[in-house]
C-alpha cells in the first residue's frame, strides 16, 4: 500500500499515511492540533482545512478561496502528496516554549512554609533528576528537576493531543466510553516522551530520571494510567478511585528504569490533584485566614477555605482565557497583543505586542485587558456591544457582525461575538466564586488572600480582571498570581515528602460542591454576564 | 433565625466520620442548612448541637392536619415571599355544601360527583380535597347537615363544620368525630364553647375575631383551653382589609410578635367570589371553603395553587415537546434545544426574527441549558432520540434532518445511531444568534435539494 | 393584648411616570413606597391603571366569547378605541400594530401610523403602542409611528437588551416613555436599564414588562421575579424601581384552559365564565405582585378588576398611614362574615 507525505503549514509538523487515510488522521500522527468535535464524522465543521499543494477529491471540495480548496480533514482521503493549512477557526493557538523556568530553585522559590529537600523518589547520584508533570486539559508542561538540590534544569510544554478527540472533558470520557481508551493513554504518554526529548535537548539524560509526579484533573489521571473514567461523569461522580497507587515508568512507556509515577490525589470527581497541589502550594492548609484559589483554565475550578475547611467547585469557564474560542486568539508568543490602553483625551488606541512588530492575535492577557480598555473608555457597552463612540478607522463590519481592529490591515479583529464569550467565561468565574463563597450562608467568612493560577503567557493584568468583574473587587494587595499552581505544586511534591503527605491530609477537608445544584448559581451567572456586573457592589466581597 | 451552613459546622465534630452519608462535616453542615436533612443522621452530634438546632428550626407557624383518610396538612410556613425558598403546604380548597332541603338521594349524587372529578393537569391529578358541610340554622336537631357529614367522611373526604349553633355543632361533631373534622364557629359567635368541644373531641378549631389583637388572643385563649389544633379566620369583609389581615398575620407569625399569630388562616369564599379566592391563594390561606361548584371556578383555582405553590428554586422550564415558531410545514426545519426556559426564550426569539418557519423540539433536560445537561448525561443522543420519537416528530417533516445545537457536535453520531431511519443529524450554529445565517447559508441551499431525493448532505 | 405590627418602612419608592401628552388625558403610574396593595403602612399616590387591548386588524385567533363585546369594531382601531372608553370604561389603551407583522398583513410605518392618528382623534386617554414582535420591522413601524405622533407621550412597547438603540433614540427625540421587556429575569430587566441610562433614556420616562406567563403557563415565574423586582426597588436600587407593566390579556388567553368549550371537557364548567376568570386571576395575582399597568382583552375582566381595586383606592385620591387603624384596635364594632350563598 502506497503512502504520502502530509505536510502542515506554517508549523511545518509532517508524517507519511498510508494511501486512503484522512487528513486528519495524519493531523493526529504528525502531532498537528486539528479539531474534531463531533469525532470526525464530517458534522462540526471544525476540522476545515485549506489545501496549499496536491490534490484532493473533487466532491470533497467545500469551496475554493483564491483558488486554494477548503475540505474537511475528516472526511479527505489523502491520495497524493499534500500541503494542508488548518483554518483560523480550526487550529488551536500556538504555544509559548518560554526558559522562564530554568534554574530556579523550586522549594526555594515555591514552598509556602519552610520545606526540607527530602525527594519523594530515591536520588542516587548527583545527576539524578526527576519529573514533575501537569497535565491539563489543554496544555501539558513538563519540568526537569535535579533531585540533588531541587534545581529546574529542564522545561517543555504541548498541546494536550486528546483534543481531537474532543476539546473539553466531558467529551473525552465518551470517547473512552466508545472504545478510545487506548488511544487516549497512548496519544498523553507519546506526548509526555516527547516533552522529555524537549526539556533534556542540550546534555541532559533521561535514563537519569528516578522518578515522576503527575499533577492534572481526575479524567485525565485516569486516561493516562489507562483507567476506565466512565464514573467520573455520573451523578454522584464516582471515579475508579481518587488515588492511584505509584506505577512503573516503563508500564507507561517513559524513561528511568524503575522510576515510580505518582499522581497527586484527587478530592472529588471535579476536583482534581492539579487544584489540590495549587491550593496547598498556596498555602492553605496551615493558614488562618480564608482565601480564594481560581484556576483560570478551561475547568475553571475554584477553591475557597484555610486550614479548617475547603470548599471547591468547577465552573467550565472555557478556553477564552488561554486564547481559545476568540477568533483572532493565541499565546503569547510573539505578535500577540498582551496589553492596551485607550487615551481618554485622545482617544487614540494603543496595543503592547509581544515582540514589538506586526499584530497576529490576541492572548488571554491582551483579551483582559483590552476588554477593560474598551470598556472604560466607552467604546462597548456594558453589553459588550460596540458603541457609537469607536472611531471609524478601528470599526471592522464582518458577516459576524461588528469588530474593532487591532492590526493595520484590519485582518486581526476583536469581535463582538469574542466580547460575548469572553462575558460568558468570566461571569462563570465570578458566579462559580460568588455562590462558592455565599454557599456559607450570610455572614460567612470573607475573602481575605486571593490567588489566582492560569496559562495566560506573561502575566494577569489584575486591575483590568477586576475592572471587567472577572475577579471580586478586594483589595489589589490581597492578590496573588501564580503561575501554575499545578505545575509547582507537582514540583514540591516531588522534592518534599512532606508535602506530598500534607495534600493527601488536606483533600480530606475538601468538600465539593456542584454548581448546577445551588439553588442561586443561574441567577448569579445572568447577573455577572455584565461589564463588570449588573449590581457591581456583589462584587465587593472583602 | 435558621442557622448557616457556617454556623452549623462548627456545631458538629468536624471528624468527617461519612456515618451520616456524607464525605464531609461540611456538606453535611450545609444539608442541614438547606432543610434537607436531619441532625439525627449524625450519630456523633453533641447535646448543645441538638439544642442549637432545635430551637432554630421550630416552624413559626404550626401545622394542622383535618380529615383521617384523606387527611390533608397545612400550615408549617417560613417565609413571607415564595422566593425565599418555597411555600411548603399547598392550601386545601373545601367545597361548601348545604344540604337542607335535599333528599338523601341528591344528597349522595351530589357528594358522588364531587368525588369523582379528577381532572389531570402537569403532572397533578386536581381533586375536591374535602366538604364544608353548611348547619342550617333553625333546624334542631340538624339531621340533614349530620348525616351529610357522615356521607361525606364515609366517602373519605375531609370535613369542615360551618356552624350556626353549638348543640348543631356538637351534634355533628360527635358523629363524625373519628374522621377529625374541622370546627367552625359562625362569624361573631363565643367561642368558649366551641373550644371546650373541639379540645374534648380533640379536633381542630377555626378562631375567628372582629381584629387581628382580638384574634391573636382568642387563639391563644382556645390554645389554653386545650385545642391543640387551630386555624385563623382573619377579619376583613373586603379585599383591602382582608389582604391587610392576611398580611398582617403571616409577618406577625413569622417575626413571632404573638404566638396567637403562628396558625395556618382559613377563609370562606362566597358564590362568585373568584377574587378572593385568589387573595386567599396568593397570600397565604391555607384552607377556604368555596361556595361557587363548576369547573369554571375549580380549574383556575386548582392552578393557580398549582404555580404559587411551586418549588421555585427549581429551574424554570418549558414543558417538553414541539413548538412552532411561525407556520412551519412539513418542509421546514426541525430545531432541537433543551427546555431551560431562558435558551428557549434566547433561540425561539432568534428564530423568529430569522423570519424563517421552523419546528422547535424542546427536550426534556430538567430545565437544563444545553451543556449544561449534555454534561450530566441529560442531552445525549439516547435521550434526544426518544424525545423526537415521543413528539412524533417525523409525522412532522418529511425530510428527516434534525438540526442540533452547535455546543454538542459530539451527540451527532449516537442521535442518528439511535433515530435510525435514515435521518440524518445537522450540527447548527452555535450561536442563537446565527440561526438566522445558518438558515440562510446552509439550510437554505439544503432545502432546495429536499424533496428531489432521500436525505440530503453525506 | 395589643399587637405590636410596626409597619414596613423601606428606603426607596416607585418612580412615578408619565402616561399620555399633547392631546392626551395624561396618567401616571406608580409612585409607591410600600409593597403592593399594602396601604395599611405605604403611600400610593397612584392608583394601577387597567388597559384594553385593540388591533389595528382583525385578530382572527381570538377566541369567540372575547370577540364577541368587540362585534362589529375588531379590526377597526378607532371605533374599537371609542367602545373601550366609552362602554368598557378603560383608562389606557394598547394599540396591538399585529397586522405589520410580515406573515399578517404586513401593513407598512405609514399604515401604521395612520392606524395611530386615527384612534388619537377618537379618545383621548394616553396609548402603549406595540409592534410586530422584535426585528427590524419593528424598529421601522415604531420609529415612523412615534414621528408621526411626537409629543403625545406614547409609551412604545418594546425595547430588549440586544436591541434598543433604535426605540431609546427615537423614544427621546420625540418625547415618549419605553418600554424595556426582558425573559423574566431580575438581572436582565436591570442591565437592559443600565443599558437604557447609559444611552440617556430617562428612567422616569421608562417601564418594565418582565413577560407576563399566563395562568398555569409561567405565572409563578413572573410573579416572583416581579417581587424581587419591586423589593429591589424599595431597597433602594434606582436601576429596578420603574413601573411594572403586564399583558395580560395576550397571555391568558392563549391557555387552552381559557379557550376549550364545555363540551369537549364537561369538568371544565362554561368556556365564557372560565376565560374570564383565567383572565382576572392571572390580572390580580400580578397586580399582588406590583404590576401597576395591566393591559386586558375581555371588558367583564376589566370590570371586576376595578371593583377589586375599588377597595384599596375608591376615587382617585391619596392613601396614607394613618387609615386603618381600626383592624388593629380592639373597640371595632364586630365583623360580617363573607360567605355568599352556599353551593347546592
Amino acid at each position: 500500500m502506497p503512502s504520502h507525505l502530509v505536510r502542515f503549514s506554517p508549523s511545518g509538523r509532517s508524517t507519511s499515511v498510508a494511501e486512503g487515510s484522512s487528513i486528519l488522521h495524519a493531523a493526529e500522527l504528525a502531532g498537528e492540533p486539528v479539531r474534531a468535535e463531533c469525532g470526525g464524522r464530517g458534522a462540526c465543521g471544525r476540522c476545515l482545512v485549506r489545501i496549499l499543494e496536491g490534490q484532493v477529491p473533487e466532491y470533497r471540495v467545500l469551496r475554493r478561496e483564491s483558488g486554494f480548496p477548503q475540505v474537511l480533514a475528516c472526511l479527505t482521503p489523502v491520495h497524493s502528496p499534500l500541503t494542508v493549512e488548518p483554518l483560523v477557526e480550526a487550529q488551536l493557538p500556538k504555544l509559548v516554549s518560554s526558559d522562564r523556568y530554568i534554574g530556579a530553585e523550586v522549594l526555594r522559590a515555591w514552598a509556602p512554609w519552610p520545606l526540607e529537600l527530602a525527594p519523594l523518589v530515591e536520588c542516587r547520584e548527583p545527576g539524578d533528576l526527576g519529573v514533575a508533570l501537569d497535565i491539563g486539559t489543554t496544555t501539558l508542561r513538563l519540568l526537569l528537576i535535579r533531585l540533588s538540590d531541587g534545581v529546574i534544569v529542564g522545561e517543555a510544554g504541548a498541546y494536550n493531543p486528546q483534543i481531537s478527540k474532543g476539546a473539553d472533558v466531558i467529551s473525552r470520557i465518551i470517547a473512552a466510553e466508545k472504545g478510545g481508551l487506548g488511544e487516549l493513554a497512548s496519544a498523553i504518554r507519546r506526548a509526555v516522551v516527547s516533552m522529555i526529548g524537549e526539556a533534556a535537548a542540550g546534555g541532559l539524560d533521561p535514563a537519569r530520571i528516578r522518578g515522576y509526579v503527575v499533577a492534572g484533573n481526575v479524567t485525565m489521571i485516569h486516561l493516562l494510567l489507562g483507567e476506565d473514567p466512565s464514573g467520573i461523569r455520573r451523578v454522584p461522580s464516582q471515579p475508579r478511585t481518587l488515588a492511584f497507587s505509584p506505577v512503573d515508568a516503563a508500564d507507561l512507556g517513559w524513561p528511568g528504569r524503575g522510576a515510580p509515577v505518582h499522581s497527586v490525589p484527587g478530592a472529588g470527581g471535579w476536583v482534581g490533584g492539579d487544584i489540590l497541589a495549587g491550593a496547598v502550594r498556596a498555602g492553605f492548609s496551615r493558614a488562618a485566614e480564608t482565601a480564594l484559589y481560581v484556576d483560570l483554565g478551561t475547568n475553571g475550578e475554584i477553591v475557597f477555605g484555610n486550614a479548617d475547611f475547603a470548599l471547591a467547585c468547577a465552573c467550565s469557564a472555557g478556553p477564552a482565557f488561554e486564547g481559545g474560542g476568540i477568533r483572532c486568539g493565541m499565546r503569547a508568543d510573539r505578535g500577540a497583543v498582551d496589553g492596551a490602553s485607550i487615551d481618554a483625551e485622545t482617544g487614540a488606541m494603543e496595543l503592547s505586542v509581544i515582540g514589538g512588530g506586526r499584530v497576529r492575535g490576541l492572548c488571554g492577557s491582551g483579551l483582559i485587558a483590552l476588554a477593560d480598555a474598551l470598556f472604560r473608555a466607552g467604546w462597548i457597552d456594558r453589553g459588550g456591544r460596540l458603541t457609537a463612540r469607536v472611531p471609524g478607522e478601528r470599526r471592522v463590519e464582518g458577516k459576524w457582525g461588528a469588530a474593532i481592529a487591532l492590526s493595520a490591515d484590519r485582518r486581526v479583529a476583536l469581535w463582538e461575538r469574542d466580547l460575548a464569550s469572553l462575558i460568558r467565561a468570566k461571569a462563570a468565574v465570578l458566579a462559580g466564586i460568588r455562590s462558592l463563597v455565599n454557599s456559607l450562608g450570610p455572614g460567612g467568612p470573607s475573602i481575605e488572600r486571593a490567588y489566582v493560577s492560569g496559562n495566560f503567557g506573561r502575566y494577569l493584568n489584575l486591575p483590568s480582571a477586576v475592572g471587567i468583574g472577572l475577579l471580586p473587587d478586594i483589595p489589589l494587595g490581597r492578590y496573588g498570581y501564580i503561575d501554575n499552581g499545578s505545575l509547582e505544586g507537582a514540583a514540591l511534591c516531588l522534592l518534599s515528602c512532606e508535602f506530598f503527605g500534607e495534600i493527601a491530609g488536606y483533600l480530606a477537608r475538601v468538600t465539593y460542591v456542584d454548581l448546577a445544584d445551588l439553588a442561586g448559581y443561574m441567577d448569579e451567572f445572568v447577573g455577572a454576564s455584565f461589564l463588570p456586573h449588573t449590581s457591581p457592589d456583589l462584587l465587593r466581597m472583602g | 433565625m435558621p442557622l448557616t451552613g457556617l454556623q452549623i459546622f462548627k456545631l458538629l465534630p468536624n471528624t468527617n466520620c461519612k456515618k451520616c452519608g456524607y464525605p464531609t462535616c461540611l456538606t453535611f453542615a450545609m444539608k442541614l442548612a438547606a432543610g434537607k436533612e436531619s441532625l439525627e443522621k449524625c450519630p456523633d452530634a453533641t447535646p448543645e448541637a441538638k439544642a442549637a438546632l432545635g430551637a432554630a428550626s421550630a416552624p413559626p407557624i404550626r401545622g394542622v392536619t383535618i380529615g383521617r383518610q384523606r387527611a390533608i396538612t397545612v400550615g408549617e410556613e417560613t417565609v413571607f415571599f415564595r422566593h425565599e425558598k418555597t411555600f411548603l403546604r399547598r392550601p386545601g380548597l373545601f367545597q361548601t355544601f348545604d344540604p337542607a332541603g335535599l333528599t338523601p338521594a341528591e344528597r349522595d349524587a351530589k357528594l358522588d360527583h364531587w368525588r369523582a372529578i379528577r381532572i389531570e393537569r402537569a403532572g397533578e391529578t386536581f381533586q375536591v380535597d374535602g366538604i364544608a358541610v353548611v348547619e342550617s340554622p333553625g333546624v334542631s336537631p340538624p339531621a340533614e347537615s349530620v348525616a351529610a357529614a357522615l356521607a361525606a367522611s364515609e366517602r373519605g373526604f375531609p370535613v369542615a363544620i360551618l356552624a350556626a349553633t353549638l348543640p348543631g355543632a356538637t351534634a355533628i361533631a360527635e358523629k363524625i368525630k373519628e374522621h377529625r373534622p374541622l370546627l367552625v364557629p359562625p362569624a361573631g359567635a363565643n367561642l368558649e364553647g366551641y373550644a371546650a368541644l373541639a379540645a374534648r373531641l380533640a379536633i381542630p378549631l377555626a378562631v375567628g375575631a372582629p381584629d387581628l389583637a382580638s384574634l391573636a388572643d382568642a387563639a391563644r385563649e382556645a390554645a389554653r383551653a386545650g385545642v391543640t389544633d387551630i386555624l385563623l379566620e382573619p377579619p376583613g369583609a373586603d379585599p383591602r382589609s382582608l389582604h391587610h389581615s392576611l398580611s398582617a398575620i403571616r409577618r406577625g407569625a413569622l417575626d413571632r410578635i404573638h404566638p396567637g399569630l403562628g396558625h395556618p388562616i382559613f377563609l370562606r369564599v362566597g358564590a362568585g367570589e373568584i377574587e378572593k379566592a385568589v387573595l386567599g391563594i396568593t397570600k397565604f390561606a391555607s384552607l377556604l371553603a368555596l361556595a361557587d361548584c363548576g369547573g369554571e371556578t375549580w380549574l383556575p383555582l386548582w392552578t393557580l395553587r398549582q404555580n404559587i405553590y411551586t418549588d421555585p428554586q427549581k429551574p424554570l422550564q418549558m414543558d417538553p415537546g414541539m413548538y412552532s415558531i411561525g407556520e412551519p410545514n412539513d418542509r421546514s426545519p426541525l430545531l432541537v434545544t433543551s427546555n431551560f426556559s431562558l435558551t428557549y426564550f434566547i433561540v425561539s426569539t432568534e428564530a423568529e426574527a430569522s423570519g424563517v418557519a421552523c419546528h422547535l423540539a424542546v427536550v426534556d433536560a430538567e430545565g437544563l441549558s444545553v451543556l449544561t445537561a449534555w454534561s450530566a448525561g441529560k442531552f445525549s443522543g439516547d435521550r434526544v432520540a426518544k424525545a423526537l420519537r415521543q413528539m412524533r416528530a417525523a409525522e412532522r417533516v418529511t425530510h428527516r434532518i434534525a438540526i442540533i445545537p452547535g455546543y454538542v457536535p459530539v451527540i451527532s453520531g449516537e442521535l442518528e445511531d439511535a433515530l435510525g431511519d435514515g435521518w440524518h443529524v445537522l450540527v447548527g450554529p452555535q450561536e442563537a444568534s446565527d440561526i438566522a445565517p445558518f438558515f440562510r447559508d446552509v439550510w437554505g441551499p439544503l432545502a432546495r435539494d429536499l424533496g428531489t431525493g432521500p436525505d440530503a448532505a453525506g | 393584648m395589643s399587637l405590636d405590627l410596626k409597619p414596613k418602612k423601606w428606603a426607596g419608592a416607585l418612580r412615578e411616570v408619565a402616561l399620555g401628552a399633547g392631546s392626551r388625558q395624561p396618567l401616571t403610574v406608580g409612585g409607591g413606597n410600600g409593597l403592593p396593595l399594602h396601604t395599611f403602612e405605604a403611600a400610593f399616590p397612584h392608583r394601577p391603571v387597567l388597559a384594553l387591548e385593540i388591533t389595528d386588524v382583525d385578530p382572527a385567533r381570538w377566541v369567540e366569547s372575547v370577540r364577541q363585546p368587540w362585534e362589529g369594531v375588531l379590526g377597526r382601531p378607532a371605533e374599537a378605541a371609542r367602545r373601550a372608553v366609552r362602554e368598557f370604561g378603560a383608562d389606557l389603551l394598547l394599540v396591538h400594530l399585529m397586522g405589520t407583522h410580515p406573515d399578517r398583513g404586513n401593513r407598512s410605518p405609514e399604515q401604521a401610523a395612520a392606524d395611530l392618528g386615527a384612534v388619537l382623534e377618537a379618545v383621548s386617554v394616553p396609548l402603549i403602542v406595540k409592534g410586530p414582535g422584535a426585528g427590524q420591522k419593528q424598529n421601522a413601524v415604531l420609529a415612523r409611528v412615534a414621528e408621526d405622533c411626537h409629543g403625545e407621550g406614547l409609551a412604545l412597547h418594546s425595547a430588549t437588551n440586544e436591541d434598543y438603540k433604535t426605540l431609546a433614540a427615537v423614544a427621546v427625540a420625540y418625547g415618549h416613555v419605553l418600554v424595556g421587556e426582558s425573559p423574566i429575569d431580575v438581572n436582565i430587566a436591570k442591565q437592559l436599564n443600565i443599558l437604557l441610562a447609559d444611552t440617556s433614556v430617562d428612567l422616569n420616562r421608562v417601564l418594565i414588562d418582565p413577560l407576563t406567563g399566563g395562568l398555569g403557563y409561567g405565572l409563578e415565574y413572573s410573579y416572583s421575579v416581579m417581587e424581587r423586582i419591586r423589593l429591589a426597588a424599595l431597597g433602594g436600587d434606582a436601576m429596578l424601581n420603574c413601573p411594572i407593566v403586564c399583558l395580560v390579556g395576550e397571555e391568558a388567553w392563549k391557555a387552552k384552559e381559557a379557550k376549550v368549550t364545555a363540551d369537549k371537557e364537561p369538568l371544565w364548567g362554561s368556556q365564557r365564565e372560565r376565560g374570564i376568570h383565567w383572565e382576572v386571576a392571572t390580572a390580580m395575582t400580578l397586580i399582588e405582585a406590583g404590576a401597576e399597568l395591566v393591559v386586558l382583552r375581555h371588558p367583564e375582566s376589566l370590570t371586576r378588576i376595578r371593583q377589586q381595586l375599588d377597595s384599596w383606592f375608591g376615587s382617585e385620591r391619596s392613601h396614607d398611614r394613618e387609615e386603618v387603624a381600626s383592624l388593629n384596635s380592639t373597640t371595632s364594632q364586630g365583623r360580617e362574615t363573607s360567605g355568599g350563598a352556599p353551593c347546592r
